[in-house]
This record gives C-alpha cells, sequence and structure tokens, in this order.
C-alpha cells in the first residue's frame, strides 16, 4: 500500500486540506485542548483551581523540568532523541552539591554542574555523529551511565548540608515569581523565535528533513547535530542544579524515568520523531498538558494510578496525529 | 474490439477538479504482448493505470477484460481479476525474506493458513533462479535492482493475465536492465501480458511490441514498435521535433577554469582533465565507473588521495562542502529523492537551501529575501508551482528538479555539476532543462554534465570524458565524426583505431 499511498489520489490533499492545516497548528490544538481543561478543573475543584496559590505551586515546581524540552525538541527536530535527560539532571546536581560540599565555591560547583552536563551531552554527539550509533541506544547508554555516576557521586544517598547561599538561590523571587519560572518564560520566547528565525538553527529542519540532502547544500550537519546534543546536555544541567537547590540537596535518583515524560511532552506538542517538526511553545504547551492533568486529578482527588491511563491516552492520540500528518505529506 | 484484445479501452473519460485527465481515450492491449504506454507527465499514464487497477474510479467509458466488462472498485478486486500493478516506489517490507514477501503480498497460504514458502510456482522460481539468491534471503540484502525483481516475482505470483510496471528502470544500472529485459521476455513467452511505462524512449524500443502515446490526456496513437523511430516517437508526445529538443553547442568557450591533474580517490584514479569558462563537459560512463564518485569528490564530499586541482588558477583543496560551495562549485546531484529535495518541506525553503547563510542578516533569516529570490527563479525557469508554501512533494519530477536548480543559481555558481539531470523527468522537461542548462553556459558558467543517456550527452556537451573504471579513457570534442563511436569505445574501455574507426582491444 505504500506505494499507492505516496502516488496517493490526485486531489486528496486538497479533500482533506482543512484537517491537514489544523494538524500543522498543533500548538493551537494543545492550546485549546488546555483551556477545556483550565475550565474543567476550576469547575470540578469548586474554584480552587485557579487559585494564585495553586498556579504558583504549579509554576514553582515544575517550571526547572520545562526547561529540558527546549534541548529535546531541538534534537527531535533535527531526527535525533536524548534519552539521558533525566539522568545528567540528578549527575550535575549530584556533581554541583558534592563539589560544594566539598569546600569548592559556589560558582565553581554551578560551573562543574553544566560541565558535567556539556560533557554527557558531548559524548552523546560524538557516539552519534562520529560513531553513528543510533541515538535512541547512544543515550540509552549515557542514560545509565550518568546515573550511574550521580549514584557514585552521592555514594547512594542524597547530599544535604549545602550552603545557605545556595538554598537562597533556589528561593529567590522577582516580582512574587520564582526567578527561574521567569527566565523559563523569557527562554521559550527566545529559542521558540530563534528556531523559527535565526539562520543557523532553521537548518536543524532541513537536517531532519533529508540528513543526506543536507550535506549537500553545506550544511554542517554533524557539527549542528553535535551541538544540539551538548546543548540539552547544558539545560538538563541547568535544570538539575536549580532544582538542587530547591529541594535543599542532590539524590542520585532524582527524576528517574522522566526521560520519557520529557519526550511525551514535546511529541504531544507537535514534535515527531521523524524529524523535521516541532516547535518550543508546542513542546512546553504539551509539557504543560502533563502538568495540568496530574495537578487537577490531586485535587479532584482521583487516584494518581490513573494519571498514566489518561497520559498514556494523549500520548496515544498525539502519536495518531502524527502518523496521519506523516502519511499526507507522503512520508 | 479485436479478437485478439486482452484488454480493451472504450471511451475512458476522468476528471479532476478542473483538470481533464482522460478524454474518450479508447484502445486495445492484446494477448501476450508488451505495449509501452507512453506520454509526458500529465498524459493521462498514470490516471489510466489507476483506473484499470481500480485506484480510481472512471467517470465514463468501458473496459473489457477478455470480452466481459471488467468492474474493479479497489486494487484487490483488481488482483483477482489477475491486474497487477509494480509500482516505481517499492512495497516490500526489508526485514523479511524474498519468500515471505512474496508470500505475503498475495496471501499464498497452504490449508492450515500458513503461508507456504515453498510453494511459490514456477515463473517466481525461475525469476529467483536468474537472481541467483536463495528465497530465504532478507530483502534489505539486495540491491534496489533485485528487490525490484522480488517485487515482479510476488506480481506473478498471483494469477496475473495483466502485468503493469511503472517506470521500473528509473532506479536501475543497465545490467539491472538487462535482467529485468530477460525476465519480461520470459513472462511474455508464458503468455503474460505487460505494460510498460517508462520515460527512457531507448527502452521501448529494446522490449516493447507495439506502443501507445497519451498526450493531454488523448489519444494520440498505437503503434507497432517497428515501425517507429526515437524522432517520431517524441514528436508524438511532446508536438516538437527531436532534433530541436537539443539547443546549439557552445559558441565562445572562454580559459580554462578547473584544472585536475593525477585526481585519485575512492572509485577513481589519476584523473587529468580541464574545464573551460562557457563549456558543457559531458561525463559518459557506465554507472559505478567513477563518474558520481570523482564529482562529488570535487565537491567537497568524499576526500581524495591525491593529485592537484587549480581553481581559477588558485590551488583548490576542498576539505567539506561548504568550501566547494565557497569556491563558486554547484552540485545538482543525481539522487532526487534521496539527496536533493526535502520532500516534506516547503518549495521556498527547497529554493534557499543552499543559501541559508547568504540571505541571514545579523542571524535573522531574511524571509523576505527568501521569497523574492523563489519567485524571481520560479520565473526565471518557469517552472510550475501552486503556492511557494506547499511542499515540494507536490509537484511533478520535472518541477521538483527545476526548483533544485534554481536552488543552485540563487547560490550563483562558477561551475555546476549536474549529475543526471534529467533522471526520471518527462520529455518536456527535459528540453526545458537542456535550454537552461545551455544558457547557463552561454552566460559564461561551466558544466560538468553526467548522464548515462548517450542522446543526453551527444546533444548536450561540447566536450565528452569517457571514464571507464575509475580512470578517464577519451577525451572527444563534440565535433568529432566518430563521435558515437568513440564514445561507446571510451565507456566500455576500449581503445579506438583512428585510421580504421574500429573499435579494437
Amino acid at each position: 500500500m505504500k506505494a499507492l499511498s505516496a502516488k496517493g489520489f490526485p486531489g486528496a490533499l486538497g479533500r482533506n486540506s482543512v484537517v491537514s492545516a489544523i494538524l500543522h497548528k498543533r500548538e493551537l490544538i494543545v492550546l485549546l485542548l488546555l483551556v477545556v481543561i483550565v475550565i474543567y478543573l476550576q469547575i470540578a475543584s469548586e474554584g480552587l483551581f485557579l487559585r494564585p496559590q495553586n498556579l504558583i505551586i504549579m509554576a514553582d515546581r515544575k517550571a526547572p523540568e520545562a526547561f529540558v524540552t527546549i534541548g529535546i525538541t531541538y534534537l527531535l527536530i533535527t531526527k535525533q532523541f536524548d534519552l539521558s535527560v533525566a539522568s545528567v539532571m540528578a549527575f550535575s546536581g549530584s556533581a554541583t552539591a558534592w563539589m560544594m560540599v566539598n569546600e569548592f565555591s559556589i560558582s565553581a560547583a554551578i560551573m562543574g554542574g553544566l560541565f558535567v552536563g556539556c560533557l554527557v551531552g558531548a559524548l552523546n554527539g560524538f557516539l552519534v555523529t562520529k560513531l553513528g550509533i543510533a541515538s535512541f541506544i547512544a543515550t540509552l547508554g549515557t542514560m545509565y551511565i550518568a546515573r550511574s555516576g550521580a549514584q557514585i557521586i552521592t555514594q547512594g544517598s542524597p547530599i544535604g548540608d549545602l550552603p545557605e547561599s545556595f538554598i537562597e538561590m533556589g528561593k529567590l523571587k522577582i516580582l512574587g515569581l520564582p526567578w527561574y519560572f521567569l527566565l523559563l518564560i523569557v527562554a521559550i520566547i527566545t529559542m521558540h523565535i530563534l528556531l523559527k528565525k535565526m539562520g543557523g538553527m532553521n537548518k536543524l529542519f532541513y537536517i531532519g528533513t533529508n540528513d543526506r540532502a543536507s550535506s549537500m547544500v553545506g550544511i554542517g550537519t554533524v557539527k549542528l547535530t553535535w551541538i544540539m546534543f551538548i546543548v540539552s546536555g547544558f539545560i538538563a544541567a541547568i535544570a538539575g542544579i536549580i532544582l538542587t537547590a530547591k529541594s535543599y540537596s542532590a539524590s542520585p535518583i532524582a527524576f528517574d524515568k522522566m526521560e520519557m515524560r520529557y519526550i511525551a511532552a514535546c511529541v504531544i506538542g507537535g514534535a515527531s520523531i521523524s524529524g523535521g517538526q516541532g516547535s518550543i511553545v508546542g513542546s512546553l504547551l504539551g509539557f504543560l498538558l502533563i502538568v495540568l492533568i496530574g495537578n487537577g486529578m490531586t485535587l479532584m482527588g482521583i487516584s494518581p494510578y490513573w494519571e498514566n491511563v489518561i497520559f498514556g491516552t494523549i500520548l496515544a492520540i498525539a502519536a495518531i496525529a502524527d502518523a496521519y500528518s506523516v502519511r499526507k505529506r507522503g512520508g | 474490439m479485436e479478437k485478439n484484445a486482452l484488454l480493451s479501452i472504450r471511451n475512458i473519460s476522468k476528471r479532476f477538479g478542473g483538470t481533464q485527465a482522460l478524454n474518450d481515450v479508447s484502445f486495445d492491449i492484446e494477448k501476450g504482448e508488451i505495449h509501452a504506454l507512453l506520454g509526458e507527465n500529465g498524459a493521462g499514464k498514470s490516471t489510466l493505470i489507476k483506473i484499470i487497477s481500480g485506484v480510481v474510479a472512471k467517470d465514463s467509458g468501458e473496459i473489457f477484460l477478455d470480452g466481459e466488462p471488467l468492474r474493479v472498485k479497489n486494487p484487490q478486486q483488481a488482483r483477482t481479476e489477475g491486474i497487477n500493478v509494480v509500482y516505481q516506489e517499492l512495497s516490500l517490507v526489508p526485514g523479511l525474506s524474498i519468500a515471505e514477501n512474496i508470500c505475503a503480498s498475495n496471501e499464498r497460504m497452504n490449508t492450515f493458513k500458513i503461508m507456504d514458502l515453498n510453494d511459490l510456482g514456477e515463473d517466481v522460481m525461475s525469476i529467483l533462479g536468474r537472481l541467483k539468491v536463495d528465497p530465504k534471503t532478507p530483502v534489505k540484502a539486495l540491491g534496489i535492482g533485485a528487490q525490484q525483481m522480488v517485487e515482479i516475482a510476488g506480481a506473478i505470483c498471483r494469477n496475473c493475465r495483466l502485468l503493469i510496471l511503472d517506470e521500473p528502470t528509473a532506479s536501475l544500472t543497465d545490467e539491472e536492465i538487462e535482467e529485468l529485459y530477460k525476465i519480461m521476455a520470459m513472462l511474455k513467452e508464458h503468455g503474460t501480458t505487460i505494460i510498460y511505462i517508462s520515460h527512457k524512449l531507448s527502452e521501448v524500443f529494446d522490449i516493447a511490441d507495439r506502443a501507445t502515446v497519451l498526450k493531454d490526456g488523448k489519444f494520440v496513437t498505437t503503434a507497432n514498435v517497428k515501425d517507429l523511430d526515437e524522432r517520431t516517437l517524441v514528436r508524438l508526445m511532446t508536438g516538437r521535433d527531436l532534433t530541436d529538443m537539443f539547443p546549439p553547442k557552445a559558441k565562445n568557450i572562454g580559459p580554462v577554469v578547473l584544472d585536475v591533474k593525477d585526481y585519485s580517490g575512492p572509485g577513481f584514479e589519476n584523473i587529468s582533465f580541464q574545464l573551460h569558462e562557457g563549456e558543457i563537459l559531458g561525463l559518459a560512463g557506465l554507472a559505478g565507473a567513477g563518474r558520481t564518485e570523482l564529482c562529488t569528490a570535487l565537491f567537497g564530499v568524499q576526500k581524495p588521495y591525491g593529485g592537484a586541482i587549480r581553481l581559477f588558477d588558485k590551488e583548490y583543496k576542498p576539505r567539506k562542502v561548504k568550501d566547494a560551495m565557497r569556491a563558486g562549485i554547484g552540485y545538482l546531484p543525481e539522487d532526487r529523492k534521496q539527496a536533493g529535495a526535502f520532500m516534506q518541506m516547503s518549495i521556498k525553503e527547497n529554493s534557499v537551501a543552499a543559501t541559508i547563510d547568504d540571505i541571514t542578516k545579523c542571524g535573522i533569516i531574511d524571509n523576505k529575501l527568501a521569497k523574492e529570490n523563489t519567485l524571481s527563479m520560479i520565473q526565471k525557469l518557469n517552472t510550475k508551482v501552486g503556492s511557494i508554501n506547499d511542499r515540494i512533494l507536490s509537484l511533478s519530477g520535472g518541477n521538483q528538479q527545476k526548483i533544485i536548480l534554481s536552488r543552485w543559481l540563487l547560490a550563483n555558481p562558477k561551475i555546476l555539476i549536474a549529475d543526471e539531470p534529467t533522471r526520471g523527468i518527462d520529455v518536456g522537461a527535459k528540453f526545458e532543462i537542456y535550454q537552461i542548462l545551455r544558457s547557463l553556459a552561454d552566460s559564461g558558467m561551466a558544466i560538468i554534465l553526467i548522464s548515462s543517456e548517450l542522446p543526453e550527452i551527444i546533444g548536450m556537451s561540447d566536450r565528452i570524458l569517457t571514464v571507464y573504471k575509475g580512470s578517464v579513457s577519451m577525451i572527444i570534442d563534440s565535433h568529432d565524426p566518430a563521435l558515437e563511436e568513440k564514445i561507446g569505445a571510451g565507456i566500455m574501455g576500449l581503445s579506438f583505431d583512428k585510421s580504421g574507426g574500429e573499435v579494437v582491444q
């Protein structure tokens, strides 16, 4: 059937133009879904949901994690995968904590944590671009390595007793909002626009769509892909360090198995595993959707065991939409 | 209706929206013949095939299969009637074995509803025998040509009365095409009727018994291939004469722009030649002779082993594609789908792909400039597009090629390497590409033309370089009286005796 669907019926695209137009505005669908969920939660929770306390708590808890969707989205667009992010978060957080309790200055410790993130990212990039290992496998390997790294550093138990000024950093608020929440908003908007407008970033779409054709028009596919892995590791490190400050300690098992959640959030937001598609805002909205569902269920007293059912269903729907749009594209 | 007709097509019409794809088409396919179906893109060949095989419904008219009215609503029904289509795009499962693929494609089951991998039938076995492979080999281990044969084997496995081959040779090497011919001849001998669609006219004369030409959805003629020649066919298909197909040769050839000396690399050895401004240099040779390898090395894709290149009298050593582009070289790749087009991206994005850095100001892409550049090239090359935001996928092969060509013209190269620029595109678009290439050369560009089609090489080139097993075997001027013989000898690695015009070993 592949031959038939690829050749298609003349006019088939035209007939479905409304459907495909909506599919191309995935951000819009997710946003609409979010609004519906918010209204529903607001009514069902009898006005509890939209209270400022609840919103600030959510933003405070989840904003640091939301950063990693940026790096993951870049990689998905490039038709790559990064399973190591959650482990890198724990690894970088642990490294920073370890350096601080071992008499390094706070700034040196933070630099150290960021360096660890970049290092894992660079390793991922090397394995994928230079050795030609599929990114799923390469980053699955570094996922285990980084997780072990965190466990070795911490000797298996959380590192506490962090310097007071480091803890204060996690509590810093600007205009009543956590600073990293504001940074997240700024980063999302900037990265979203840069991805679309910046020449260098735009090349990611070319690489993800057709790697070979990209190198034939002089796009440095190896270099860019490698950089994106480093960016992903770097961003995961930022998230890990912020979360360490927020939770007063670095735990080697923090965010275990969360990488799939982050990737799923991006896919829900329109990034495609088949490459060449996705946006930063879309991925953030996908992340928000997951967070809201979790929070809403807690508010409404639904058993958390049901959370994954709903989450899995949404992911399946997103995947079907993705498959549908890929087929329409003739891919 | 002829007595001997397997398939009688009577007054078939089909309309898609505003276009009349087929207009009152009638002709017969005789039993046991190989019938070529010819026409430019948009002539209605594909639509007709889709109607016969039940993919689309006809608006009016009748089709008779062996005298009985044929009423099929979908490809499955057509298959039960014994009508099988092998498309250019393969539909095999790479991980499964040959036998499994063949059986799966036609649900060949034994009483226990288990695929009977041993009962493949005589014709299938003789095709596989030709391939000299074990039916248990996974399909992914085969070359593209062998995969095509497996696809055909799968089709004839299902009680096949009519086999339709839609451009089967587009991605095959010459030897594979030979092999395909042998299989087609064998099937014909066993009584299978074949409809054969191809853009390569020479193939029609090699293999077909009769040919039907369609033009703009209308039936033009059906004739015995014996009574036709290439010139007539082109005229019937395009309304143009073959002699007008190729533009005149270069009038002014300028100074040397590229001087290659003792150049060696993966797939080629000790190659020396010069390329002049305003010249089209044809690169002829069999598939695998090293033509593409040589040019990709020039373009910085592959690393050469040794040799020296001077470009505009400066040493030229590209380490990556970007270096070659900066030095003023453009490359129109051979495999449009794999290495040329970004199929899922827009026409605009495809057009500016090689010039993203040039239209980026302070890191930000100038979208307005991208749009202007795209539109100006569309106009210049007379490309037929709807909106520049449509996917390039929606265009015909010829128009896709023009977009990829315009991508390079926007980069303003001084040397353009065109690797099989007309592969898989119809005669009308070919003609236009020829005109474009020549006018580029006339404006001072130096062009290296790689082509497997001898008429194209002869018609377009000012000088011809023949390559055999990775080395230059001959450099021939296009005014040479024994041009064709010399090229033929050159690509076969034979030397050419000037005095007698004989080819000697």
